[in-house]
């Protein structure tokens, strides 16, 4: 007997083929096969293809349990550009797979630790929105640090 | 960037900021230190100033870092700003400085803090520990290394978090006898006990920790260096312990009065091993490795090493050093 597929379609309206016992890693998936079987195309509205092919990368590659840290680990400290692990963490996130998630997240972390003001807004493409008031008020708050 | 794709322009301006917030604010930001996250992340725009406001954010409170041009007021300043906005939420605390006064604020604030590492900082005194442990009824997990601490007040904090279930303690040439019966004495709940750097050399102080914390799952005595478990304890702790880390013969880094001789390159190994820590990067091929010469590579592992060089006698007299 064949094993069961699942589809996967991203915001950009790409479709992706998954073995369900692999996709149900995601606890959002193994919670929708549950409720109705899932048969048909289950739709990720906030998951770009690049980012979803990624996910479906992470969970075709599954190891062994005990070398799962490791794995994901080396998986995201693979991918350290700033707005991919963004992404990854988002999707990780929609389809609940919390090991993913976490690993995104702690390298996103460890990345903008060490940056300037400047550098993070930079990288997260951010613009300084506060008034000059503002900033004022956050110096006379803080005047330890100038 | 790698994830933008030109079949899809919204990736190109992406927005940040639209990020759910349980993944920026908590999963990320609140990973940074605190020093970090009020000098700098808050300031970076509106958004994140609010959620730098967040309690949420401040569940967990990291001053090991971010010290760069803080002098120690400051930083207490830092402190206790991120204690005011944990609004009561602080359940994870580590402080590498402070005072007294300081432990005060926190744990008036604090009544949730289930975990308290202090670290280096010899201006914490036993005393004012007590005191603060006296108001934080859910505290589970206690790490101290190097901080001034008598044997009776291990047992006092002991009797007074009656849920303790991990305890850390870490200081070189204390008496190891004397606390491990304080310990023995005043927690029977523990579950993990890890002692560093103790002279404890007889093996009753752990047949007594064996009955005093009926309920250990791990043991790592791997630090204390003069310990010579026989034969039959040995056995008896890996059948009662699942984690039982000992480690025989360590030599510490530097002759003391305890060793009559400098530890070998191999040995040196073998200690930062058997304490559970890496080496202090030095270069090897450098010759010229005399105590002042580590290269560029400080870091706190540099400033463990330098504490564990003692060596001189001279030096070694500073310390007080108790006679089982």
């Amino acid at each position: 007997m064949s094993k069961k597929t699942l589809t996967l379609m991203s915001k950009d309206k790409q479709l992706f083929n998954i073995e369900e016992h692999l996709a149900v890693q995601s606890v959002t998936i193994r919670n929708m096969v549950k409720e109705d079987g899932a048969s048909s195309v289950i739709p990720l509205p906030r998951v770009d293809s690049e980012t979803l092919a990624l996910v479906i990368e992470y969970l075709n590659r599954q190891q062994a349990p005990e070398e799962d840290e490791d794995y994901v680990k080396k998986f995201v400290d693979e991918r350290g550009e700033i707005p991919t692990l963004l992404e990854l963490a988002q999707a990780a996130l929609d389809l609940d797979i919390k090991k993913l998630m976490d690993a995104a997240c702690m390298k996103v972390a460890d990345l903008i630790k060490d940056f300037t003001l400047e550098e993070v807004r930079e990288a997260l493409r951010i613009e300084n929105d506060r008034t000059p008031e503002e900033e004022k008020a956050i110096r006379d708050e803080f005047q330890w640090a100038f | 960037m790698a994830s933008t794709s030109a079949g899809d322009p919204s990736s190109e301006s992406r927005n940040w900021l639209e990020m759910p917030e349980e993944i920026m604010g908590g999963m990320i930001l609140g990973r940074l230190g605190a020093v970090e996250i009020l000098d700098s992340v808050q300031k970076v725009c509106r958004n994140w100033r609010r959620i730098c406001k967040d309690p949420a954010m401040w569940k967990v409170i990291d001053m090991n870092n971010g010290f760069d041009g803080l002098n120690p007021d400051d930083l207490e300043k830092v402190c206790k700003q991120a204690v005011d906005r944990s609004c009561g939420e602080l359940i994870d605390i580590t402080l590498n400085f402070g005072t007294d006064d300081l432990l005060d604020y926190v744990s008036l604030c604090s009544r949730k803090l289930t975990r308290l590492c202090l670290t280096d900082c010899y201006a914490f005194t036993g005393c004012g520990l007590n005191y603060a442990v006296k108001r934080l009824p859910h505290l589970e997990t206690l790490e101290l290394s190097y901080i001034s601490i008598d044997t009776e007040e291990i047992e006092v904090i002991g009797h007074n978090c009656p849920q303790l279930k991990s305890f850390t303690m870490e200081n070189e040439f204390r008496d190891g006898d004397v606390d491990a019966h304080a310990i023995a004495n005043s927690m029977p709940a523990l579950r993990h006990l890890k002692l560093v750097g103790s002279i404890m050399d007889s093996d009753d102080r752990v047949r007594a920790i064996l009955s005093g914390c009926p309920h250990l799952q791990s043991l790592d005595i791997r630090g204390c260096f003069y310990l010579h478990l026989d034969g039959n304890l040995e056995k008896l702790c890996r059948e009662r312990i699942k984690d039982f880390k000992f480690k025989r013969n360590n030599i510490p880094p530097v002759r003391n009065e305890y060793s009559d001789r400098d530890a070998t390159p191999s040995e040196i190994d073998d200690f930062f091993d058997g304490i559970g820590m890496d080496r202090p990067e030095y270069d090897d091929e450098d010759d010229d490795d005399d105590d002042n010469d580590y290269g560029n590579g400080i870091d706190d592992d540099y400033w463990y090493f330098q504490r564990c060089t003692i060596s001189g006698k001279d030096d070694f007299d500073d310390y007080t050093v108790y006679s089982p």
